[in-house]
């Protein structure tokens, strides 16, 4: 298992945002973790990349204990997040914002090469301040900027909010891409549609509590995926 | 004097004001902690001067160690005193930085001496001579270069160099710049080494006009460093700069138009347009911050 | 018997002053006239401390400027008491005539304050408009504007000599009246209406102006009260010193109150004097080792500075072990009583039984209108175009996924946040353009998204500031409080209650500002399904007893379809659906928005190296 959690509890100010979660994902998967709003996704991930600490539970990167680690160590480890809302250095270029992702790796100008390749809109938006790209371009700088460090599991949460329909088909294609390279990704989203047609395992997650982890097409059908939001059915 | 001439004096001035200004910024940029002891890394290099000259060693060598001192100062006040409150409230960190400033000119008052003591300029430094008819005195001269250097040297840093990157994004996104695997403690010390760096840099100079060295010698410019940051608008490090060209503007000018007689109140109608300003705008004259009205 | 807050606590501080007083007493019986210098001394530094407490405590705004006020006392009682034929030497061009008045000594001290006061007055008027940064700036600015003056107008102030030949004071009663003066104001402040209201804005500015509070207000009335004392502890200073110069009014007094306030704890008036206490006689002890005596036949060496790095270093270990202070907020009948209690364990704990709940009152009849409303945030349109309605009676529903402009809608209607365009009515009257406390007194109360309680205030104390600004009485606070179940824990700090506890008291604050509409964001956020039942419970009846119109943003659709009577749906800042639960539940706008769509239009997704299945019909 690339990642494995347990039993993980999170609490945010007096609540306690996650509850005893468990997941793991496997090298080369795609996961999602579905939900309503609030349910404590983001908090998941915040915990399980270090900028929370998590009252009890553990989490283990490629076998070995990250639980308690500083983030910028866990993420050195090989774990891209793409946060929720992007968090993008508006203040900086989007050269910049790819720049500072860099570790200072040999190589990495390359890999900045080949994602400028890959997302051309940025070579040509290369300077501009990062806090006037569009919907879409600021998605394509987040992910680009989580990529250039060659991460071997890579966190997205809600890679669609705040986007287009359209810009959002072009993410989620981009997922998939990811995907189809072999990229290990877990992937947090309230679009629940786009999210499990491009996973291959899904998680539930509500009020804290998550459930699932069985292959995402059983939870396509409309009325059962209103019932693990809702669990009842509107 | 002539308008040239306290133009010169305004720029010089406020150029010591803005390296101030700016060292403070850097780190409130990064950490929100407002640095009441930066006022000891100009005493802490100043003194360090008066060694260099009670061990009769050229100009050169003081101003290189005293930049030493000032750097190894900030980096070990970050270390001891603020790493451990490092997510306490900004009135926490306040009165930190305030212990720390205390203890360390009670420490020069007990082991050096409470007194002044003089530390002799090089006479190339006391010397003035005529540029355009106007009388410019190497020490002014010396302020303007330094500050242009400096300020070049740090936009530089901050626009090239990856930590400078790395300090821009910390100051808008503390946690995003950890997620691209930035260590948290060597940005916050690079910060603080530079503040360190502008310090000494303002102590040489200030020392090169007052020549004396005392254990309080840094109360006086750090609060004026803390009024030009606040005026700038905290947080924004080019606005730090222009409130220290402001305020050293300020200040000159009212000692030049003030009549004799009212000299004395400089300092006080200082402080009243200082204040007033701060009514009109309290977020600083770049400041960014939304106000929520209450 | 049991005594009323306010006379406990003044109760408290009279025992307080009252100990010091006899510890002073027989310290100085056993010592002299030196002795007796340094307990005066003490106390009015316990005055002076007092003072920056009233506004520091209870506002949580730093004051650098405080000792200015002192100054300006100080030099009241000396101008004014001093023999004017000295004055004749000092300040002989004095204005205003000056130089023949002589006052009475208790005459003089009672201008001193009231001229303090006025000072306090007009520097308030600017310095309680800013907080935070600013704020600190400007009472440093007023600081060194008052020390310039005192050094350069030296016909009025004897410039930088100062002045002297005013009377002076030997006997330590006079200090320790005034200490008991300073702590009953001190301490009659904080059990105010007005001290308690401040208090709130200390903890959560933001909801203390939710909940109707006049920040400005109270922090204004605050300073000027704190002035008068500052200058009480100003004139008693110069009247034992003997002297007023303007160098003893400035950086160094003003660190060492700052220093005494917060090792005591400084929202608390016995942790300022227990501060000045310490402070002092650490500091006096460190002067003397510092004058090299001589211990066990050895002769110390001299070493200057030692109070100073004693100062520092206090100031800096409180700061890393205990930021909070000493006794943090506590007074000393708070102390006492737990003591007490502790002593006492065989006594019910609790008071008398709980009175019939009265019945909560009935609120007038209102409709709140939402007309049109946009919101822009710099190219960013959160809400736009959107139009809503609640009447009393009515709960309705604000739901839509994640960024759709629910909280800033509820942020506009509260007047957190101004509207770029549309308009927002109670009854006719014009809302939108209100400052939250404005909105708040006529009658829109709100909860918000990550609770906001007045943390350190108890349960009682949180309900309490909101009563006060409505004009509810005692008992209706006591029905709110048994309502919410919250009786039991009304004496505990909001931040130590349970989360489900804090919900019900955000929710009982809001009630008992006597609101017509109740805004409430996201209140079964963290709730399983059991506490979430209970809430539509309690929602339902608040709308049967108390019949004002309700607005509940949440995530819980559920809940929402079960509890309210319309909804309105929106998403990415449009309304895009409205009507009943059911109507709603069929909107296929409304389904979408939540669960998304298939990919539309562009590409299909990558096949997946799975079998085919089954793709389910388009909606």
């Amino acid at each position: 298992m690339l990642l494995a959690v347990d039993g993980l509890t999170v609490r945010y100010g007096p609540v306690e945002a996650v509850r005893s979660a468990t997941l793991h994902v496997e090298q080369g998967e795609t996961v999602a973790l579905i939900g309503p709003n609030g349910a404590g996704k983001t908090t998941f991930l915040s915990a399980v990349v270090g900028l929370l600490s998590p009252t009890t539970g553990s989490v283990a990167f490629d076998g070995r204990e990250i639980t308690g680690m500083r983030t910028e160590s866990i993420v050195r480890l090989g774990i891209g997040l793409v946060p929720e809302h992007r968090r993008l250095f508006r203040n900086l270029t989007v050269r910049e914002n790819l720049e500072i992702a860099a570790p200072g790796r040999d190589g990495e100008e390359e890999d900045r090469e080949r994602l400028l390749e890959r997302f051309p809109i940025l070579r040509e938006r290369s300077d501009q301040l990062a806090g006037y790209l569009s919907g879409g371009e600021a998605q394509q700088l987040a992910v680009a900027r989580a990529l250039v460090a060659r991460p071997r599991l890579l966190l997205l949460d809600e890679p669609s909010l705040g986007l287009a329909p359209l810009i959002v088909d072009e993410v989620f294609r981009l997922i998939g891409e990811l995907r189809e390279q072999g990229t290990t990704i877990l992937l947090v989203e309230q679009n629940a549609y786009h999210a499990l047609e491009v996973a291959d395992r899904a998680y539930v997650m509500r009020t804290g509590e998550l459930e699932g982890g069985g292959p995402a097409d059983a939870l396509l059908d409309e009325q059962e995926l209103l019932r693990a939001y809702l669990g009842g059915g509107l | 004097m002539e308008t040239g001439q306290q133009i010169l004096n305004a720029i010089s001035l406020g150029g010591i004001y803005a390296l101030l200004a700016l060292g403070l910024a850097i780190v409130f940029s990064i950490l929100h902690l407002i640095n009441f002891a930066h006022g000891e890394l100009i005493t802490l290099p100043a003194y360090a001067m008066y060694g260099m000259y009670l061990l009769g060693l050229p100009w050169v060598a003081f101003a290189a160690i005293s930049i030493l001192v000032g750097v190894v100062a900030a980096l070990a006040m970050e270390r001891i005193a603020f790493r451990p409150v490092r997510d306490a409230s900004p009135a926490t960190l306040l009165l930190t930085s305030l212990g720390l400033s205390i203890i360390i000119q009670s420490l020069l008052q007990m082991l050096i001496s409470p007194r002044e003591r003089a530390v002799p300029q090089p006479d190339w430094l006391l010397d003035s001579f005529e540029v355009a008819g106007l009388r410019v005195q190497a020490v002014q001269l010396l302020a303007i270069g330094v500050t242009i250097v400096s300020l070049v040297a740090l936009t530089l840093i901050m626009q090239r160099t990856r930590m400078g990157i790395a300090m821009r994004a910390a100051a808008e996104d503390f946690d995003a710049t950890r997620l691209m695997g930035i260590s948290a403690n060597r940005v916050i010390a690079l910060a603080f080494a530079i503040s360190g760096l502008l310090a000494s840099l303002a102590a040489i100079l200030l020392l090169a006009r007052r020549g004396t060295v005392h254990p309080s010698m840094g109360l006086l410019p750090v609060l004026k460093a803390f009024v030009a940051t606040v005026l700038g608008g905290f947080g924004s490090l080019a606005g730090a700069a222009v409130g220290g060209f402001l305020l050293g503007f300020l200040e000159v000018a009212l000692r030049a138009w003030l009549p004799q007689d009212v000299a004395g109140f400089t300092e006080g109608i200082l402080f009243a347009i200082v204040g007033f300003l701060l009514f009109l705008r309290p977020n600083g004259l770049f400041g960014r911050a939304e106000v929520v009205r209450a | 018997m049991r005594l009323g807050p306010r006379a406990a606590a003044v109760l408290g501080g009279w025992g307080l002053i009252g100990l010091l007083a006899a510890g002073a007493a027989l310290y100085s019986a056993t010592g002299g006239g030196a002795r007796e210098q340094q307990v005066t001394i003490l106390l009015v530094y316990v005055v002076l401390v007092v003072g920056l407490q009233i506004f520091v405590g209870n506002s949580g705004v730093f004051s650098l400027g405080h000792v200015a006020l002192a100054a300006v006392g100080a030099y009241t009682v000396a101008i004014l008491n001093a023999d004017p034929q000295l004055k004749e030497i000092t300040i002989e061009n004095a204005p205003f005539g000056l130089v023949e008045v002589q006052l009475p000594l208790a005459v003089a001290v009672a201008v001193a304050v009231v001229v303090a006061a006025l000072f306090g007055f007009v520097s308030g008027l600017a310095i309680t408009r800013l907080a935070g940064l600013a704020a600190i700036i400007v009472t440093l600015a007023l600081l060194v504007i008052v020390r310039n003056v005192a050094i350069n107008w030296d016909e009025l102030s004897g410039g930088a000599e100062g002045l002297y030949g005013f009377s002076t004071i030997d006997s330590m009663w006079w200090a320790v009246a005034a200490a008991l003066v300073a702590v009953t104001v001190a301490l009659l402040f904080r059990e105010s209406r007005l001290g308690l209201r401040l208090q709130a804005s200390r903890e959560d500015d933001l909801a203390a102006a939710a909940m109707g509070v006049d920040i400005r207000r109270s922090r204004f009335a605050a300073w000027i009260v704190s002035a008068a004392v500052a200058g009480l502890g100003g004139a008693l200073f110069a009247l034992i010193v003997g002297t007023v110069t303007p160098d003893e009014y400035y950086l160094h007094l003003t660190l060492l109150t700052l220093a005494m306030l917060v090792l005591g704890g400084m929202a608390s008036v016995t942790g300022a004097v227990l501060g000045a206490v310490v402070v002092y006689a650490g500091s006096e002890v460190m002067a003397d080792i510092g004058e090299g005596p001589v211990v066990a036949g050895f002769d110390l060496p001299e070493i200057v500075g030692l109070p100073t790095l004693f100062l520092g270093v206090v100031i800096l270990a409180v700061m890393i072990v205990r930021p909070s202070g000493l006794v943090n907020d506590r007074e000393l009948h708070h102390l006492v009583g737990s003591l007490g209690r502790r002593l006492s364990r065989g006594r019910p704990a609790k008071t008398a039984p709980a009175p019939a709940p009265a019945q909560l009152a009935e609120r007038p009849r209102a409709r709140l209108a939402v007309a049109a409303a946009t919101k822009t945030f710099q190219g960013l349109t959160a809400v736009n175009d959107v139009s809503l309605e609640v009447a009393s009676g009515e709960i309705i529903g604000l739901i839509g996924p994640n960024g759709a402009g629910k909280t800033t809608l509820i942020n506009a209607i509260s007047g957190v946040v101004p509207l770029s365009e549309g308009e927002i009515t109670l009854d006719g009257d014009r809302m939108n353009g209100l400052p939250p406390s404005r909105v708040a007194r006529r009658g829109i109360a709100r909860t918000f998204q990550n609770i906001r309680l007045f943390g350190a205030l108890s349960v009682r104390e949180n309900v309490a500031v909101t009563a006060g600004v409505a004009g509810t009485d005692e008992a209706e606070v006591d029905a709110i409080l048994h309502r919410f179940r919250l009786d039991a824990v009304s004496d505990r700090r909001a931040k130590t209650l349970a989360y489900g506890q804090q919900r019900d008291l955000e929710l009982a604050r809001a009630v008992a500002l006597r609101p017509s509409v109740l805004l409430l964001d996201e209140p079964s956020a963290g709730m399983n399904s059991v506490e979430t039942e209970r809430l539509r419970e309690q929602l339902r009846r608040l709308r049967e007893d108390v019949g004002c119109g309700v607005i509940v943003v949440d995530h819980d659709l559920a809940f929402i379809m079960a509890l309210c009577d319309r909804v309105y749906v929106m998403n990415e800042g449009r309304l895009i659906s409205s009507g009943t639960p059911g109507e709603v539940q069929q909107d296929p706008a409304v389904v979408k928005a939540y669960l998304g769509t298939r990919a539309a239009g562009g590409a299909p997704p990558p096949p997946k190296a799975a079998p085919p299945r089954a793709v389910p019909p388009a909606p």
